[in-house]
């Protein structure tokens, strides 16, 4: 549109950029430092964001802990000490058991010598004083719980019917010969005469005289004697349990196993689980605006803090080993929020105070959106074994995903702490709450918002291994 | 592999891309570039020095705050000028809350020609010409500093400040008056003294 006054519009221009192409000035020297002290407090890391990575400092720490404290309790020396020390203070049977036969191995193997009155003295001697537990004495108590290959035979042919009663004798006397080549006793009682014999009965509490059958002749027995003797009887000798007068049996079969828990957790360190765990979350998030001198933003609302409008759902399969989880992971929460854009028009106020107030007006806006997200994460898994959180979990985790509709990649840190039940010996049940947090800030496409979104919500999940 | 940075940013484009991976010595580097142009900027923007120097450090800290945004490295001259410009514009909208605005759009007394203007602006020390125009308010002097000096259309100037075009047409011709029956003044003032 052409004006009257273009003429002096054009002197005025020329003339003022005459005076200002050239025109500069020099700044405060101090404004340097104020402005780059200002771009790096920008920079810093805010409250809420210290706040989380000292949070994580401390899973890690805890983690780490209760890492360390499972593999120290999962270590054989350690978990030998730990259980049979305090026991052997109080001397109980299993521990005399185990280091009066270590005693007696020791003598025998020394020289073979006779079971005499001195043995048995020390024996008695070394029954009373604290015990030591040896590696040797470990084996011996490791081989007497085992059950023996022959017992087992046995077992077998007994269900089927097949077996003899010769055999039976046979195989009852074979599946205690560990016993005996471990412990060295049976027959050494039997040729230390007849006076040591019945002494030693009498200590080990055997007040019959048992003889062992060693032939088939002594079984049929032909004299009179023997007819008189229950040994004669086969029905009574297929039916009786074998007895070893010369070895303390009751002392030897201490049952040193844990209580059997309703379902015994499966050795499954180094196998496969499949997962599935579902999260329901609320959603935060920290709204940053890029300005824009164009438009002016007031008057912003949000959403309450725990709302439906800002509930999140997170789904994730995968499969773990180790304690370390891979997953894939979908999830999807809700932006929402009212402001305004100002506009030029300001509407005066008189209030209590009888002040007038200035009011700018704004045009309302509410703003709804769904962020989707698909992603890999990899987890740590930690559950406590024993002590007072036992069963309790811990999971310290990061994943990759990507927002399925603007197309834009997040980073996120999540935690997750809860307890572990076990529902079979293959299935368990995860339960506790969760929290994640974008380390990145996702933009809005539709305006120059960003919001970098942190979520806390309940995780339940479960666990399932494929083999036994 | 070179152990020391080099001493010179070869290109205005290397600058802007040290800048953009926001490498320090490249935005002092930037700084000490821009900072006498741009402290003039803000000087003819703003009403006072106090104010001069408030939108010159908004305006360098959103220069490098939002420099990873420039795609065009080349034109960082004009960005930067832009940038001062509209925090200018809003550190006004921020503080000017109403004017009153009743300046008539005749010129008053003798009408001189046009090149008298011209001639006095020519004449008249810089401090005193700096004076004439931050006395202006605030509407008027923004739209003539971008529509005199910074050479932005009406067009332009009504969508940065969010008004019609109309308006800062309208504005434009109060402010001028106003600016002209100032130097008018000091014309006069002038030509007495010489």
């Amino acid at each position: 549109m052409k004006s009257t006054d273009e003429p002096i519009d054009e002197v005025l221009r020329k003339a003022l950029k005459r005076k200002f192409d050239t025109f500069e000035k020099e700044p405060d020297p101090s404004l340097i430092q104020s402005i780059f002290h200002t771009l790096k407090v920008g920079q810093s890391p805010g409250i809420a964001q210290q706040f989380i990575q000292l949070s994580l400092l401390f899973a890690i720490i805890v983690t780490a802990t209760l890492m360390f404290l499972s593999s120290w309790e999962e270590d054989p020396k350690n978990t030998l000490a730990g259980l049979v020390t305090p026991k052997t203070e109080k001397g109980t049977s299993l521990h005399k058991g185990i280091v009066k036969h270590d005693k007696s191995l020791e003598g025998e193997l020394k020289g073979r010598k006779v079971y005499s009155d001195e043995n048995r003295k020390d024996e008695k001697l070394t029954r009373e004083q604290p015990v030591e537990i040896t590696q040797e004495s470990v084996r011996l108590s490791e081989k007497l719980k085992r059950p023996t290959v022959a017992a087992n035979k046995l077992l077998r042919k007994s269900e089927k019917g097949l077996v003899t009663k010769t055999e039976r004798f046979k195989d009852d006397t074979e599946s205690q010969s560990d016993v005996y080549d471990a412990q060295k006793l049976s027959v050494l009682p039997v040729f230390a005469g007849e006076k040591n014999r019945t002494d030693y009965r009498k200590e080990i509490g055997v007040e019959q005289e048992t003889t062992f059958p060693t032939q088939a002749s002594d079984v049929a027995g032909n004299d009179g004697q023997n007819k008189a003797s229950p040994i004669n009887n086969l029905e009574l000798l297929d039916n009786r349990q074998p007895v070893f007068s010369s070895f303390p049996r009751k002392e030897m079969v201490v049952n040193t196993t844990p209580p059997v828990e309703a379902f015994p957790a499966v050795k499954d360190r180094n196998q496969w689980r499949f997962l599935a765990t579902a999260a329901s979350m609320n959603t935060f998030q920290l709204l940053t605006i890029i300005p824009d001198p164009k438009i002016r933003y007031q008057n912003f609302r949000f959403p309450d803090r725990i709302s439906v409008s800002s509930l999140g759902h997170k789904f994730n399969v995968g499969v773990e080993k180790n304690g370390f989880q891979f997953l894939l992971n979908y999830g999807q929460f809700k932006q929402s929020l009212i402001y305004e854009i100002a506009t030029d028009e300001f509407l005066v106020e008189h209030d209590e105070t009888s002040d007038y107030k200035l009011i700018r007006k704004g045009t309302p806006v509410e703003k709804k959106s769904t962020f989707r997200l698909l992603g890999l994460g990899v987890k740590k898994h930690v559950v406590a074994k024993n002590g007072p959180f036992k069963n309790y979990y811990l999971d310290l985790g990061t994943e990759v995903s990507r927002e399925l509709s603007t197309r834009q990649n997040a980073v996120w840190g999540n935690f997750g702490i809860g307890k572990q039940i076990t529902v079979s010996r293959k299935t368990s049940l995860v339960i506790g709450p969760y929290f994640e947090y974008s380390f990145v800030k996702l933009k809005n496409t539709e305006n120059r918002f960003q919001i970098q979104p942190y979520q806390i919500g309940l995780s339940v999940g479960l666990r399932y291994l494929q083999k036994q | 592999m070179s152990f020391f940075r080099p001493n010179k940013y070869k290109t205005l484009t290397d600058l802007v891309h040290a800048c953009q991976k926001q490498d320090a010595r490249a935005q002092t580097v930037l700084y000490e570039r821009y900072k006498t142009k741009l402290a003039g900027v803000c000087a003819r923007y703003a009403r006072t020095d106090a104010e001069a120097e408030d939108i010159f450090q908004d305006s360098l800290v959103k220069v490098f705050r939002f420099i990873q945004e420039l795609k065009e490295p080349e034109s960082v001259d004009s960005w930067v000028k832009s940038v001062v410009v509209r925090t200018a514009i809003n550190y006004y909208n921020r503080t000017t809350k109403t004017e009153a605005l009743s300046v008539s759009l005749d010129l008053l007394g003798n009408d001189p020609e046009n090149d008298d203007y011209g001639r006095i602006i020519d004449q008249i020390d810089m401090a005193v010409l700096m004076e004439v125009i931050n006395q202006l308010p605030d509407g008027y002097r923004i739209v003539i500093n971008m529509h005199l000096i910074d050479d932005y259309t009406h067009v332009e100037i009504a969508k940065m400040l969010s008004i019609a075009e109309s308006t800062s047409r309208s504005q434009y011709m109060r402010g001028r008056n106003l600016l002209l029956m100032k130097l008018q003044e000091l014309g006069i003032t002038q030509n007495e003294i010489y």
